[in-house]
């Protein structure tokens, strides 16, 4: 059929529209966030067969042992942390047959690899065990904790985008310029802030009236600084809280980000191929954005795949300070309270999240670079 | 069939032989009006930058000799007083000075970050020149284990790892240091497997090959010392970064425990006084944000002057 | 029309270099499609010849000349140099034949490390051939000597298999750790599922591996308690070199102060997590010591690294050491550790300096010597960088490398390609004129037929991984036989203005070498081909006197049906 033959020649197009579908269904279904990430990967997978297939498989295949390698990391560095699941869970005046019966049921008392085979049989399947301390199940938690940082992560990357785009264009356009120094200048300043600082920093400024210097106060009261108002809740009051602790992982992020594409962008506008454009007569604004980014855009979205996965679990301290009650919160609680099983069980789905992630990045790379799509056809250049 | 003819008796540097010149970038006419290339020094900013680092770094060593309070003297009745002229940066809840607690946080942050990004380098370089240069199924193996440490959280790898190698506090610092010297070994070695990857596909190497040149001998002889110069700048970023991770792992507790102070557990602390007492916060916050700026500005600058090519991100 | 056979081979008796039936082939990118750069080629050069290899890029012949060189060794084939068979020799004795083999690339500039001063890249070839030749440097504390023996033959027996072992047996170790902190038992209590595998499998190269380490270990400590260990070991070198009652004082020394910082830090560890702590450290220094005496039995060079690493080692210790201490102590050792470590750094790099600066001063009158051949300036030369040359100038220090351990045949790819056309004459008289002087024999890889010609005494026409003709250059000139050599003599521009621009027949493009055609592999452009183009691959054949074309309707000689079918042309057998 000559739409299979298109959607070939050209996917990228159609995945970035199945995508845009999903998001905006997502949005209003609110169906359980596994659905929503499972099917963006799908729809991702889907793209990456219709452009090249053999590559997609190896790709998807590819992550299998690194998830193997991180499951046993994490599964070993949990059994090995000092305390007892058992008098946690009993308390320490436990006795030793109380002790002996948990163990048992919990199946505590089986081999090391025992147990690192039928926990990973269960977590394929699903069951990534129970928290007693909690009294809920371990994919309950992490669903409940997982859509704020989720939340969180995107609009940070949002936030990051907005500022590191045009900052990133114009001072590639101006570089070496007063401009492009000054900003670049203060860019490193976002990049050097330690994020919770910066939190920190926002909270005493924006939330909490400021410092008092002499007689006058430096500060504002405006946005709260701390609690977490879900979505369903309300809008207004979900975006008042969380601007806070995206704007302070979003600033350091956007540094990294705008430095890409700038150096990117740099590069690319020495190419011939501008300068035709700006002979032709084409305004420079169009040149920029229109010509030159897509071509840029390429180490700039490898980082973004790897800001996305680290975002998810590791905005811990933000979480912390903020009192978002995301998965990052979620484990470090369960460190501190010896629930080990908790950490496990979060630290895996963030890690397969992670990975997808980046292997969705690959397959993006696919469809926007046609350079990487074909097999076979002179590709291969000079030099018999 | 012939003498030779025109035999080259002086030899001065001469163009490109591609025909440009070495300056020839800066008089074309291009889209992007670049300035020149400052060839010159590094400029201000760059040496007030190392001017703080040397300070404080001889600060931190000298510390116990320095004319200082000590970091658990405390001060009943200032409790929570702002900056003065005895204490300029004025005392925390606990009626310490904070400057003194400062300069002592100081040690932590720098030994930690110094020595562990020393070792980092050497140990993901290691790696990743490994990685980068034979490629193949090593290089596959290398990778799939270094991504593993990777997608794991870093703060929760660090955590897990500090309880897993030393539940007591005694030997804490030295476990800091193994411990963000595995967290580092990923990134580290991933940058240097780019670089390799790109270095050792020069022709170059292949010609070391062809005069029976040893792999390990190429490996440091040939692509190593194109690698390095990134990568001494990158470690500047990089020791910048661990101050970063040691001040988030103060923050929760699992750093050097008290009484020694350490500015993330400074920051934590004051947290509880933010309204009215802030500096207690902001004074460690902002030194610890001085340092890291510094010395991302110092990498960059001296990235900028002797790799204006390259890009390490 | 090309193809594949050896009928333009000559008696094996008289060819210096001989190549049969060598086949390269490459998987590229992602999608496991595989390159046949080149198929069944053979070639082969007596003495004192040169041969020239054309064909346009992507022909395979550059392909030919690294595959010639073994780097990468070709798929499959034979090539002999001097009769010695260099595909089934093994790593060490083909880094023998690589005096007599040499190579010269196409891009000068990159050709040359541009962190290395001239004087370090062209001597490189003499000092990789002197540190092979004579191993260590030389010594003389009888300890040294003795202890190098010994270590050369353990050395030579254990190290091959350790590249593999020792992963095995370090990912055995971490299981124990992991396993022995998770729970007090033992490790095979924890094995369970695993138990069968890891038994048939595991520990058998656990052992083999432990055993070997351990048979390491025990002649490490023999040779580390005769004193060869730095920090001090190198002082006790160098001071032996001057007089050996003081290296043999200074290498007990040494060996004491070691001993007591492993002892001291070992007793400061306390607790549980000790343990892990100390196979840590432990394991750290014993593979920097196996590392550093295996590698000083072979060459200073590798030397350095070891003695970087086992500084490092000592660093950590000296760390652990100190973080036991508190207050001004600390602050006072820590100064102190500071100086030695310098000093010992100094002296460190003080013995490697004094290594390099020897081998630099042997290899210095060669180099220059080589220069001054080439056309360069010693003077002026030496301690540039390749940056600060032009393209002829690096072709000629490129030259200079190749020449400088006295080879016999050189492969030149395309080595004038990449220069302006008024120094590719001088390269090539410059290449004349080495040819001579040393009586080399060259293969001359090119994709211009006009430079080739005047180089070589015999021509080989390449196309798409095969063989199309091999003749004389102006026997080829004046009358081609192969219709591919035709075509590429016909787009040589001839600078007569008198006569008329010859219209150059539109030839299409090169096929991919991933899916060359079938049969014959030109015939997707040959103006002559015909259907037994596409199903019979045709082979080398004498066509004339010392003309081989490897095509079904050659343009000299009768084809095969003995008909001639040169005269109207038919476009079929295209794709």
């Amino acid at each position: 059929m000559g739409v299979i033959r298109e959607l070939r020649a050209r996917p990228g197009p159609f995945v970035f529209a199945a995508l845009v579908v999903v998001v905006v269904w997502a949005w209003f279904a609110r169906p359980p966030v596994s659905w929503t990430f499972a099917l963006v990967f799908l729809i991702g997978l889907l793209g990456a067969f219709l452009t090249n297939g053999r590559y997609a498989l190896q790709r998807v295949l590819g992550v299998v042992p690194i998830l193997l390698v991180v499951s046993f990391i994490v599964f070993s560095l949990m059994a090995s942390l000092p305390g007892d699941p058992a008098i946690n869970i009993l308390g320490p005046a436990a006795t030793p047959d109380a002790v002996e019966r948990i163990n048992a049921e919990l199946g505590l008392d089986e081999p090391f690899f025992n147990r690192y085979g039928n926990w990973l049989g269960d977590a394929v399947m699903g069951d990534l065990g129970e928290s007693v301390q909690l009294r809920e199940t371990i994919a309950d938690g992490v669903s409940r904790t997982l859509t704020p940082s989720l939340q969180l992560m995107a609009y940070s990357l949002i936030l990051a985008s907005l500022i590191a785009f045009p900052m990133g264009v114009y001072t590639a356009y101006r570089n070496g310029q007063r401009q492009d120094r000054v900003i670049n200048a203060v860019m490193l300043g976002f990049f050097a802030v330690p994020p919770f600082v910066l939190a920190l920093t926002f909270v005493l400024f924006l939330a909490i009236g400021g410092i008092t210097v002499g007689d006058t106060d430096i500060g504002f009261k405006i946005l709260p600084g701390a609690r977490y108002v879900p979505l369903g809740e309300s809008v207004v009051d979900h975006f008042k809280h969380m601007l806070l602790p995206a704007l302070s992982l979003a600033l350091g992020i956007s540094a990294i980000f705008m430095r890409l594409l700038r150096s990117d962008m740099i590069g690319t506008l020495r190419l011939p191929f501008i300068d035709l454009a700006r002979s032709k007569g084409v305004a420079p604004r169009r040149i920029l954005w229109r010509h030159a980014l897509r071509p840029s855009m390429f180490t700039l979205l490898t980082v973004m795949g790897f800001s996305i996965g680290g975002l998810i679990g590791g905005a811990l301290i933000t979480e912390i300070i903020f009192t978002i009650p995301g998965i990052g919160g979620y484990m470090f609680n369960g460190i501190v309270s010896r629930d080990f099983i908790v950490v496990q069980g979060g630290t895996i789905v963030i890690a397969t999240m992670y990975i997808l992630i980046l292997v969705l990045v690959d397959f993006l790379y696919l469809a926007l670079d046609p350079r990487l799509r074909t097999s076979g056809g002179s590709g291969l250049g000079g030099g018999g | 069939m012939g003498a030779v003819s025109n035999i080259d008796r002086d030899v001065e540097p001469g163009p490109d032989w591609r025909g440009d010149s070495i300056n020839a970038a800066a008089t074309e006419p291009a889209f992007v009006e670049e300035a020149k290339l400052n060839r010159g020094g590094f400029g201000v900013m760059f040496w007030v930058a190392v001017t703080f680092l040397v300070t404080l770094t001889l600060a931190a060593i000298f510390a116990e000799v320095l004319p200082l309070y000590e970091f658990d003297e405390t001060f009943r009745g200032e409790n929570r007083d702002g900056p003065s002229r005895s204490h300029w940066f004025g005392v925390d809840g606990g009626g310490r000075d904070i400057f003194t607690r400062v300069i002592y946080g100081a040690q932590i942050s720098l030994i930690i970050s110094s020595v562990g990004a020393v070792l980092a380098l050497v140990i993901g370089g290691m790696v990743g020149l490994t990685a980068g240069y034979y490629r193949g199924r090593v290089d596959s193996v290398i990778t799939t284990f270094t991504d593993a440490t990777l997608v794991i959280p870093p703060l929760i790898l660090a955590l897990s790892l500090i309880l897993f190698l030393d539940n007591d506090a005694n030997r804490r610092i030295l476990i800091l240091i193994v411990v963000f010297v595995l967290l580092s070994i990923a990134p580290i070695g991933r940058v240097v497997r780019a670089s390799t990857l790109v270095w050792s596909e020069r022709e170059f190497v292949l010609a070391a090959k062809t005069m029976g040149a040893r792999n390990g001998r190429i490996m440091f002889r040939e692509v190593l010392p194109n690698v390095a110069p990134a990568l001494i700048s990158y470690s500047l970023i990089v020791m910048a970064g661990l101050i970063v991770v040691e001040g988030g792992v103060a923050f929760v507790g699992l750093s050097v425990p008290p009484p020694t102070p350490t500015w993330g557990d400074m920051i934590n602390k004051g947290r509880g006084d933010l309204d009215v007492a802030p500096h207690i916060t902001l004074m460690p916050a902002m030194i610890m944000f001085l340092t890291v700026l510094a010395l991302n500005f110092v990498g960059d600058k001296v990235q900028e002057r002797f790799e204006p090519r390259e890009s390490v991100l | 029309m090309a193809g594949s056979g050896s009928a333009h081979l000559r008696n094996e008796h008289e060819t210096l270099l001989r190549v049969e039936n060598m086949v390269v082939e490459f998987p590229i990118g992602q999608t496991g499609d595989v390159v046949h750069a080149v198929s069944d080629v053979s070639l082969d050069l007596i003495e004192g010849e040169t041969l020239g290899l054309v064909g346009e890029s992507g022909c395979g012949k550059s392909t030919t000349g690294k595959a010639i060189m073994q780097v990468p060794r070709p798929t499959s084939g034979s090539v002999q140099l001097d009769d010695v068979e260099l595909t089934t020799l093994d790593d060490d004795a083909l880094r023998e034949t690589r005096p007599t083999l040499q190579m010269i690339f196409q891009d000068p500039i990159s050709a040359l490390n541009p962190r290395r001063s001239v004087r370090d890249i062209i001597a490189e070839p003499l000092v990789i051939r002197w540190e092979e030749e004579e191993g260590r440097p030389a010594t003389s504390l009888w300890f040294e000597r003795f202890g190098q023996q010994l270590f050369t033959r353990v050395a030579s027996v254990v190290v091959k298999p350790m590249r593999f072992v020792l992963p095995l047996g370090a990912i055995a170790m971490v299981l124990w750790i992991i396993s022995e902190a998770a729970e007090e038992r033992r490790f095979e209590d924890q094995l369970g599922w695993t138990q069968l595998p890891a038994q048939i499998i595991g520990f058998p190269v656990l052992a083999i591996g432990l055993g070997v380490l351990a048979v390491l270990a025990l002649l490490s400590a023999i040779w580390l308690l005769l004193g060869i260990f730095v920090p001090f070991g190198v002082v006790s070198k160098v001071l032996g070199d001057i007089s050996r009652p003081v290296g043999l004082a200074c290498a007990l020394f040494s060996a004491a102060t070691w001993v007591f910082m492993v002892w001291r830090t070992w007793n400061s560890l306390t607790g549980y997590s000790a343990w892990i702590v100390r196979v840590f450290v432990i394991g750290f220094a014993v593979a920097s010591v196996v590392w550093f005496v295996v590698a000083l039995t072979r060459s200073s060079a590798s030397g350095a690294t070891s003695v970087a690493l086992a500084l490092a080692s000592a660093a950590a210790l000296q760390v652990f050491y100190i973080s036991g201490l508190d207050g001004v102590t600390k602050l006072a050792v820590l100064i102190g550790a500071a100086i030695v470590n310098l000093i010992v750094w100094r002296i460190v790099k003080r013995q490697l300096g004094l290594r390099r600066d020897e081998l630099r001063a042997r290899s210095e009158p060669k180099v220059r010597e080589m220069l001054e051949t080439v056309g360069i300036n010693p003077d002026n030369a030496l301690d540039r960088k390749p940056f600060e040359f032009s393209g002829g100038q690096a072709q000629r220090l490129s030259i200079a490398r190749a020449l400088i351990t006295d080879p016999k045949v050189i492969i030149c790819d395309e080595p004038v390609s990449a220069l302006d056309v008024s120094v590719q004459a001088q390269i090539l008289n410059l290449l004349e004129d080495m040819k001579e002087r040393y009586g080399l024999t060259l293969v001359f890889i090119a994709h211009d037929l006009a430079v080739v010609k005047n180089v070589s005494d015999r021509v080989a026409v390449m196309y798409l991984g095969k063989l199309c003709e091999v003749a004389d250059p102006d026997d080829l000139y004046a009358a081609p036989a192969h219709p591919y050599s035709q075509l590429l003599l016909s787009a040589i521009p001839k600078p007569d203005p008198t006569k008329p621009a010859e219209e150059t027949p539109n030839t299409g493009e090169l096929p991919s070498p991933i899916d060359p055609p079938s049969g014959c592999r030109f015939r997707t452009r040959c103006p002559l081909a015909q259907d037994r183009c596409a199903t019979e691959e045709p082979t080398m054949r004498e066509v004339a006197p010392n003309r081989f074309v490897a095509c079904h309707f050659p343009l000299i000689g009768s084809d095969d049906e003995g008909s001639a079918t040169h005269a109207g042309a038919t476009a079929a057998g295209a794709r």
